[in-house]
């Protein structure tokens, strides 16, 4: 297959970064996106006609969270359910025109090219998201006990890899699925139940802080989540979030 | 620029609780015009007018109406700029993601709903208050208004904006109290389309009535 690449190109934070084009032939239709740049690096490299493009990516089997590109119009590109590592090639025509972007968020700087700064994500969490009591070991099933549809929706929001891709489709880059999930997973669950309130208020304050805008209702983020979390959790963060308000801090 | 600090869920919060008020006024000022299609010669609307333009509560009401109006508009405005704050730098490819269209034009169709109320309000409100002339009769202005073609056609237009605007207003309303869930979710948007359908069908009952002699 052969395809017409634009990619943006960016020296470091400060500089102002364009689109660079570059033709690619001779690429399999099972060829993976990540590795189809790998095949551009190389010539890249070989040919001495630039610096590599430089792109986060780690476990390339959609459980990391690493990877994420703006292709052609969407966050992990023209498929649903998918990390960047997951998109195939053949998801593509023959002479189709690719454009990459990187994430566009204030909270989110490029660091280079395709590289962004996702540490807004771990200041949210560092925040509020956790237990701040030692749990202990892993308990004896039925000790302590959860209704089964609380715990499959307790482990759907805790599949949250934090990949961005829920701020980078939001028109207001706004993280309100991501701290909806983080909320979830853990307000769910007996043992994150305890500080539920005083959890929201802080993950809340610090994405507020860091500069993510606010939810519109679009749920560009939901349509976007390779891990297809629901807009029920930013409803679920918006309840606990007024419980919060009306005093329900247990501690 | 340097904004107060309002927690951005509690912003959403307000305008929600204030587009719930709006929501709930506009079903009943669509019910009470629902009088002019009687053939009393406008017996029980100007009866309900003088009411509501003499009673000191409705007065009182009015003023917390037209606040609630304005701070809705206020922080919408204050949203949308905190939001575009959020994104310096935008994409170069137009987005592709599979969104609730409503929610995308509920900015324009906010926009596009005030300057229908500002019209609105010279045809009516504005008149009662002596700043616009017309027939303080507010039975027979809308016979006259409703009665040309392009005014009527307008209104029938400002009523589909305003269909728009409220049926994707009521389900985000549940979605930022938070009572959007697995078990009612579906149900919430069906019935904020039956919501926004009524009260609009009641809108466009009298206009299409006066317009056709009803």
């Amino acid at each position: 297959m052969r395809f017409t690449l634009h990619i943006w190109r960016q020296e470091n934070a400060r500089a102002k970064g364009h689109f660079e084009k570059y033709d690619l032939d001779n690429i399999s239709a099972d060829c993976s996106f990540l590795e189809m740049l790998d095949i551009l690096n190389e010539r890249l490299i070989n040919d001495r006609i630039a610096h590599p493009v430089c792109f986060d990516n780690d476990c390339r089997e959609g459980i990391c969270g690493m990877c994420g590109l703006y292709i052609n119009g969407r966050p992990h590109g023209n498929d649903d359910g998918i990390t960047t590592c997951q998109l195939h090639m053949r998801k593509f025509k023959d002479g189709d025109d690719i454009w990459i972007e990187p994430w566009r968020a204030k909270a989110f700087p490029v660091i280079r090219d395709l590289v962004v700064d996702r540490s807004a994500f771990d200041k949210i969490i560092q925040a509020g998201g956790y237990i701040s009591t030692t749990t202990g070991g892993v308990p004896d099933a039925n000790t302590i006990l959860v209704p089964k549809h609380k715990a499959d929706m307790a482990m759907d929001a805790a599949s949250c890899i934090g990949c961005g891709a829920c701020v980078a489709a939001c028109k207001n880059a706004s993280a309100m699925l991501f701290v909806g999930a983080k909320v979830s997973h853990l307000a769910l669950l007996p043992q994150g139940k305890v500080e539920a309130a005083d959890r929201v208020k802080k993950m809340v304050a610090k994405m507020d802080e860091l500069g993510f805008g606010s939810c519109t209702n679009t749920y560009a983020c939901e349509a976007e989540c390779p891990k297809l979390i629901k807009r029920q959790n930013i409803s679920r963060l918006n309840r606990h979030w007024i419980g919060s308000l009306l005093g329900r801090d247990r501690r | 620029m340097n904004l107060p600090k309002i927690h951005s869920i509690s912003k959403k919060i307000l305008v929600a609780l204030l587009g719930a008020f709006l929501s709930i006024f506009l079903l009943f000022h669509a019910c009470a015009n629902l009088c002019i299609l009687r053939h009393d010669g406008g017996a029980w609307y100007n009866a309900f007018c003088d009411f509501m333009g003499t009673n000191y509560v409705i007065k009182a009401f009015e003023i917390i109406l037209f606040g609630a109006l304005l701070l809705h508009i206020v922080l919408t405005i204050w949203l949308a700029i905190t939001n575009k704050m959020a994104r310096p730098k935008g994409y170069h490819k137009p987005q592709r993601s599979k969104t609730h269209t409503g929610s995308k034009l509920q900015v324009w169709t906010g926009i596009l709903l005030l300057a229908g109320l500002i019209a609105h309000f010279m045809d009516f409100y504005f008149v009662k208050l002596g700043w616009v002339d017309g027939n303080l009769n507010f039975y027979e202005q809308a016979h006259e208004k409703f009665q040309i073609p392009h005014i009527a056609i307008s209104y029938l237009i400002f009523f589909v904006v305003v269909w728009f605007h409220m049926r994707h207003g009521f389900a985000a309303i549940f979605q930022t109290f938070g009572l959007y869930n697995y078990k009612y979710g579906k149900a919430i948007e069906i019935t904020g389309v039956i919501f926004a359908t009524v009260v609009c069908l009641m809108f466009t009952a009298v206009v299409v009535g006066i317009y056709f002699g009803l």
